[in-house]
């Protein structure tokens, strides 16, 4: 049934998406309290759900 | 719940979540030093922590020693607790 989507005839077009994470490296640390307060230890991976771009200013917490 | 005991309780819950994340980051990067000295001193400080509660406040969990009656049932719970969270 899907033969014409994964069709070997077509050279690397018939890939799926495939994902790719940057291995992190562990730089600045929040302090014990602050880490429980953004729910992460490291600010790098702090970025709240901000669906709408609008809230900048999380880029500076860190 | 006095002050004490919650200052005290609210630093065993940073201090653990410190741990979640030092060892989550250790699973992945076993040789980082730096995040492994963090680990340890966590770990080190909630040890500390966990038996200075317990004698004090009774267990926090129910796997632990209690006096009489049963103080593991004794609050706070978790949900008790107030942040003041922004």
């Amino acid at each position: 049934m899907h033969e014409k989507f994964y069709s070997k005839n077509c050279n690397n077009c018939n890939q799926l998406a495939t994902t790719y994470i940057k291995f992190q490296i562990m730089d600045q640390v929040y302090n014990q309290e602050q880490a429980l307060r953004h729910g992460t230890l490291f600010p790098d991976l702090y970025r709240p759900y901000d669906p709408c771009g609008k809230n900048k200013e999380w880029r500076n917490y860190g | 719940m006095d002050r004490d005991q919650m200052n005290m309780i609210v630093e065993l819950m940073e201090v653990s979540f410190v741990l979640v994340e030092t060892a989550l980051y250790l699973n992945t990067h076993p040789n980082d030093e730096r995040a492994l000295r963090l680990h340890n001193n966590a770990s080190t400080q909630y040890v500390q922590l966990e038996e200075m509660y317990q004698a004090r406040y009774g267990p926090l969990k129910n796997t632990g020693m209690s006096r009489y009656p049963w103080a593991y049932i004794d609050e706070p719970w978790p949900w008790e607790i107030n942040f003041n969270f922004n």
